[in-house]
């Protein structure tokens, strides 16, 4: 995909026209703060493990002070982290909503200067292009996906290192073989949430570019195409959040999902709604790109 | 000679707007056929279906052997196609224009470099090769997207007035690069609503007209079809009725009618032969008398046989 032509050409474009990191030593520096959220989130998985691990080994005298002192430090790690999370979010607005106006220009605006017609009549296929222009749309965007790259696991980590229900945790402090069930279902499920919510702005940038690319496909004028591309998303956004509202709704009414107390069922629950939410989202961008490149070979 | 473009009954519509009416269209392998047509004729709309972007309504084109409905892939590797009106990605550089061409055509990186290189020299803009492509003239972008066309070498090269807009030395240039490309055994189908400017290089011609194929041929077969039908002009002093009668009784001679424009009075006739024919026409006539002080072909040349065919049909 790096070798696609229309990928190298906005790569090059994008050089020239955004700030690029160039030079060692700025290259050095933008590695350097894209890694700190790493290293953040890695001391922190290292610290619960470690502390998980010499509960294990040490006797159970000791263990509430090795407990309390593991809490210090995980606290204290986590809330640098919870600034990181905040940041996140930022971007992720940023990044999910400007994308799909890039998104809507691409292909509109090669109709508007007249080179969409040679670029058709290479050997390209339509999905190339359409796939092409995809990533190409990514590519300018690079420092909002930059940012999401590194700060997104982030989001995880709150779930694999949360000492309540971390069943690890209660495994090493002596629980009860059932506690430590319930608590590694609990678990489970914040897990799951945590990676449908980790995946979650990548699965909205997938949908919200392809719906730019396939509205780009059938206007003439960028200008309309960014505006009907707005349109749609505000549509289909409605949309989702009605369908998922509904099922929520009805689950809680049924008492399968309830609002405060943390059942397995609930947290399972809360769970698979979050993946089927982003696994529709991204079902939705591929039948989109497929239906874009289907549109371009019938034009 | 095979065929290489080919297509039968040709048939677009726009809507209810009939733009093609049936083309038959043969272009035979390293010919150089000049589709001449007026504003509005379907010149843009017959190409633009032979480079695989318009469907057509009815009909049938094969180029090189390929379906353009069908097989298009195979049709796009055999074709360099330039459009009337084309944009440039003018903030790239000229050699990664070409570059990224190329690699659209699944040309590998280690070749890339070299055939940049040639292309450049064929159109003779290696001097800029590291200019953007913005800063060139119109007619350096136009010699730029002919190297483009070109990035894979195709048979066939589809140009639709590839000379408009350009002053008259940067037409010559593309002229003498046709004539290049002609030599290197490419075939070429080029468009253009000024007959003159292209039957030089032309070896076919094809008139289309509000969607239908006038006529086409070899520029010979063109030129008969114009020395069947010559128009001239006579002006004699006296003995006008005279020489109209002793005219219409000549085989040669098609058809004799006086016609007046300014208060003087004409023989219009229908003449078909060659020129020394009508060098022995005159000779006759002054053997025989007739005092001629003005002897004048009206249809001299491609131009009027075009403007003849085409007279009026075309809004
Ligand atoms: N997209 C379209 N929608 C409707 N009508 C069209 C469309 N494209 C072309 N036409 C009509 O089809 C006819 C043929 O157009 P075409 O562009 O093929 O002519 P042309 O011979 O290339 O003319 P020109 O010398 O001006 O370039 C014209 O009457 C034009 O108005
Ligand atoms: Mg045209």
């Amino acid at each position: 995909m790096l070798d696609h032509p229309l990928v190298r050409l906005e790569l090059r474009r994008a050089r020239r026209k955004v700030w690029w990191p160039k030079g060692r030593f700025s290259a050095l520096v933008v590695g350097g703060l894209g890694a700190a959220p790493i290293v953040i989130a890695l001391m922190t998985l290292a610290a619960t493990f470690g502390c998980v691990v010499l509960l294990i080994i040490t006797d159970t005298a000791q263990a509430d002070q090795i407990a309390s002192a593991f809490l210090v430090v995980v606290s204290g790690i986590a809330s640098l982290g919870c600034l990181f999370g905040a940041l996140r979010a930022l971007v992720e607005v940023g990044v999910v909503w400007i994308a799909p106006a890039v998104a809507a220009i691409s292909i509109a605006r090669e109709r508007e200067l007249g080179t969409f017609d040679i670029l058709r009549t290479t050997l390209l296929s339509e999905r190339s292009i359409v796939l092409g222009k995809w990533a190409g749309t990514l590519i300018w965007l690079w420092p909002g996906i930059l940012l999401l790259l590194v700060l997104t696991p982030l989001q995880v980590i709150w779930v694999i290192t949360n000492n309540a229900i971390n069943p690890l945790t209660l495994f090493a402090l002596g629980g009860s073989q059932n506690e430590i069930a319930h608590n590694a279902w609990l678990w489970g499920g914040f897990l799951l949430i945590g990676i449908a919510g980790m995946v979650k702005p990548w699965a909205d940038i997938a949908l919200h570019t392809t719906t730019g690319l396939f509205v780009s496909t059938l206007c003439k004028s960028s200008g309309a195409a960014v505006a009907v591309t707005y349109g749609a998303l505000i549509v289909m956004r409605g949309l989702l959040w009605i369908t998922f509202s509904s099922i929520r709704a009805a689950l809680l009414t049924i008492g399968v999902l309830e609002l405060t107390a943390m059942s397995i069922a609930s947290i399972i629950g809360e769970a698979w709604i979050a993946c089927a939410q982003v696994l529709l989202e991204v079902a939705g961008a591929a039948i989109l790109v497929l239906a874009t490149a289907e549109m371009l070979r019938r034009e | 000679m095979t065929a290489i473009i080919e297509t039968q009954g040709l048939v677009k519509q726009y809507g209810k707007f009939t733009a093609l009416k049936g083309i038959d269209l043969t272009v035979e392998e390293g010919a150089v056929f000049g589709f001449v047509g007026p504003n509005g004729a379907g010149k843009t709309t017959t190409l633009r279906i032979l480079a695989t972007l318009l469907r057509p309504t009815a009909g049938q084109a094969r180029i090189a052997g390929h379906s353009v409905e069908k097989e298009r892939r195979a049709v796009r590797r055999a074709i360099g196609y330039m459009p009337d009106f084309f944009g440039v990605y003018g903030d790239m550089k000229v050699w990664e224009y070409l570059d990224f061409f190329a690699a659209c055509y699944e040309i590998p990186k280690d070749v890339r470099a070299t055939l940049t290189k040639d292309l450049l020299e064929l159109v003779e803009l290696s001097h800029r090769r590291e200019d953007y492509v913005d800063a060139l003239s119109r007619g350096m972008k136009q010699r730029l997207c002919l190297a483009r066309a070109l990035a894979h070498d195709p048979q066939v090269l589809i140009l639709d007035e590839p000379a408009s807009g350009l002053d008259p030395r940067a037409r010559v240039e593309i002229r003498e690069l046709l004539r290049e490309l002609h030599k290197m055994g490419k075939t070429i189908l080029v468009s253009s609503h000024i007959l003159s400017e292209i039957q030089e290089i032309c070896t076919h011609i094809g008139i289309i007209e509000a969607g239908e194929l006038v006529t086409s041929g070899t520029l010979e077969a063109i030129r008969e079809q114009i020395q069947i039908h010559r128009v001239l002009r006579i002006h004699l002093i006296t003995r006008l009725e005279d020489a109209q009668t002793w005219l219409a009784g000549r085989p040669d001679v098609h058809a004799v009618a006086p016609v007046t424009a300014n208060g003087k009075t004409d023989l219009q006739v229908d003449f078909s032969g060659d020129d020394e024919a009508l060098a022995g026409l005159l000779a006759e006539m002054m053997a025989a008398g007739f005092s001629v002080i003005k002897f004048s072909e009206e249809t001299t040349n491609l131009e009027d046989l075009f403007m003849r065919l085409t007279k009026g049909i075309v809004s």
